[in-house]
């Protein structure tokens, strides 16, 4: 048996592939590896590979746990969530290491928001005793797509023992250089709440004006942003509204908590990541604006 | 002939505990004679408590056998609300030495201004939770007498979301904490105004239990927290904890909870 990876927290590594056969290979090494080491290894690929690298593994791969890539790599949010939760029930279960082997197919277009989605990884899962191995798939990008991917791996290749990413940056820089765009419209919003003194009504007004469906995820969201500032704030927050179409946008302004680059994607393990957590996770989409004078979240909820 | 149509008199009535508050003195006094004769009425052992003792409208004017009077001390303890576990199980006592085959059922009636004013909130609420969890557990009725105007705007606030039933001048609350022998009911909104009602309901709790969430119309996150922690603290202790009716949207939160380690 291989030694045991002796890092403690986040080894965090990738991977190209250019056809289903290389990925299957690659995946399969990976998790062979992992196993080796005594990690507890979750597989998250396409569906119709499943079976391939299956065979590939032989005996070993009733130790492996597999899950479909589709349901995870919907946004990255449920990526987070997905690769949360299997660390804390392995963790709870008495693992000691974790493996999780992803393999993404991601367009260029939507590269901007997965890198920014790699970086928080490298913050929030600093020390979580985790080995990220990420597989893109070239054929949905090009060479010139690669330096990003690369700069938020701090290790090349698909094994614990890849070599260091000359081009690593950190994850603060890596925000900076992907900025999430602002979700707010350019417009006056519709409904301006001043001196909100208590998040109840504010949480009861916005819900009124969920789109359909909604209506539950905006009431909690609304209500555990506002409770938040209400309560990190220096003074009473201001809730601004915006009833657009197809979805709502709710921007809760005046809380230090929304000072925080990667709100939201940290586990709720404090007092306070709970409500950034959810929010993230409920709401279609969510960003805070942490370089303003006055730090702000802003949610967006879509028609179901 | 008996009367055509004449309902019998309607004894007391289990799981029934209920705030009246009022305003005026006398008011209390004359609604109090009729709880009172129409529990004797119904065969019921009446028990009144503190010291207004002659309620305005009982007949006949001697006092029946079935009318007894405790002092505040003797009800609530001395000091009032202490050692509510005690208490509970001395009142068990009470509450099956009364209940002989010609009671239907036991009513009690009390003037809680004074004591409410005097002790400390949540010790109140807890032992009103207790009172609440009796009348589940026996064929009692209960009426705590409340004039709000005596008493600190919280503890009212905290008061009526203990009490299964409201009357007179007390504010109708957004949430409500209730116990019974083996399931804890939550409902309406639920948020950090009342975290700690949640808190002193878990507290109260033994062996096994069932949370209701049937009625829950808002649960925030540090109730939902709370209530995952006595889950863990529960069953780590080797105790069965069983959720009810929990709505889709809490479910979903303990869900995207779960990821502490």
């Amino acid at each position: 048996m291989t030694e045991p990876t002796r890092r403690p927290g986040l080894h965090h590594t990738v991977d190209f592939f250019g056809s289903d056969a290389e990925l299957g290979q690659r995946i399969a090494a990976s998790a062979k590896d992992g196993l080796d080491r005594s990690e507890s290894v979750l597989v998250t690929a396409p569906e119709d590979r499943e079976r391939h690298i299956r065979s590939l593994l032989g005996s070993v791969a009733e130790s492996v746990r597999f899950e479909p890539a589709g349901p995870r790599y919907a946004r990255p949010s449920s990526a987070m969530y997905a690769l949360v939760t299997f660390l804390t029930e392995q963790l709870r279960s008495g693992r000691t290491r974790i493996r999780s082997i992803g393999a993404a197919s991601v367009s260029p277009e939507d590269l901007p928001e997965w890198i920014r989605y790699e970086a928080c990884i490298n913050e929030v899962l600093a020390a979580a005793p985790l080995t990220g191995v990420c597989f893109y798939d070239m054929r949905a990008l090009t060479d010139r797509h690669r330096p990003a991917v690369e700069q938020t791996h701090p290790h090349l290749g698909g094994t614990a023992m890849g070599a260091a990413s000359e081009s690593y940056l950190d994850p603060h820089r890596i925000l900076e250089k992907f900025p999430a765009p602002p979700l707010h419209p350019g417009r006056q919003p519709d409904l301006i709440l001043h001196h909100v003194t208590e998040a109840r009504p504010v949480r009861m007004a916005a819900a009124d004006l969920a789109p359909p469906g909604r209506g539950a995820d905006v009431e909690m969201v609304v209500h555990e942003l506002t409770s938040l500032a209400l309560k990190t704030g220096p003074g009473s927050p201001q809730i601004q509204i915006w009833r657009e179409p197809d979805s709502l946008v709710v921007r809760v302004i005046g809380s230090p908590a929304f000072d925080d680059p990667f709100a939201g994607w940290r586990p709720p393990q404090a007092e306070g990541n709970s409500a950034l957590w959810i929010a993230r996770q409920l709401a279609d989409d969510f960003s805070v604006d942490a370089c303003s004078h006055i730090p702000s979240a802003t949610v967006v909820f879509d028609s179901d | 002939m008996g009367q055509v149509g004449a309902r019998p008199p309607r004894g007391a009535e289990s799981g029934k505990h209920s705030c009246w508050g009022y305003a005026d003195e006398e008011a209390f006094r004359r609604d109090a004679g009729r709880f009172i004769q129409q529990g004797l009425d119904a065969g019921d052992q009446v028990i009144t408590v503190g010291d207004w003792n002659e309620p305005e409208g009982l007949r006949p004017p001697e006092r029946p056998p079935k009318l007894i009077t405790m002092s505040l001390e003797d009800f609530y303890g001395d000091p009032p609300c202490d050692k509510r576990r005690e208490w509970r199980s001395r009142f068990r006592e009470i509450l099956r030495d009364v209940l002989h085959d010609d009671v239907n059922g036991i009513r009690v009636i009390s003037d809680a201004t004074p004591v409410v004013a005097e002790v400390a909130k949540d010790a109140f609420i807890a032992w009103e939770l207790t009172i609440g969890l009796l009348t589940v557990e026996y064929p009692l009725e209960v009426v705590c007498g409340l004039q709000p105007s005596e008493v600190d705007k919280e503890k009212v606030g905290d008061l009526v979301s203990v009490h299964t039933r409201l009357r007179g001048p007390v504010p109708v609350p957004l949430a409500s904490v209730r116990m019974s022998v083996d399931t804890v009911y939550l409902s309406g909104e639920l948020d950090s105004s009342t975290l700690h009602l949640v808190d002193l309901a878990l507290d109260e709790t033994e062996g096994d239990v069932t949370l209701d969430l049937t009625e829950v119309g808002f649960m925030d996150l540090r109730s939902i927290e709370r209530l995952q922690r006595f889950v863990v603290e529960a069953e780590s202790a080797g105790r069965s904890v069983r959720l009810r009716g929990v709505p889709e949207i809490v479910g979903r939160c303990w869900g995207l909870l779960q990821g502490k380690w």
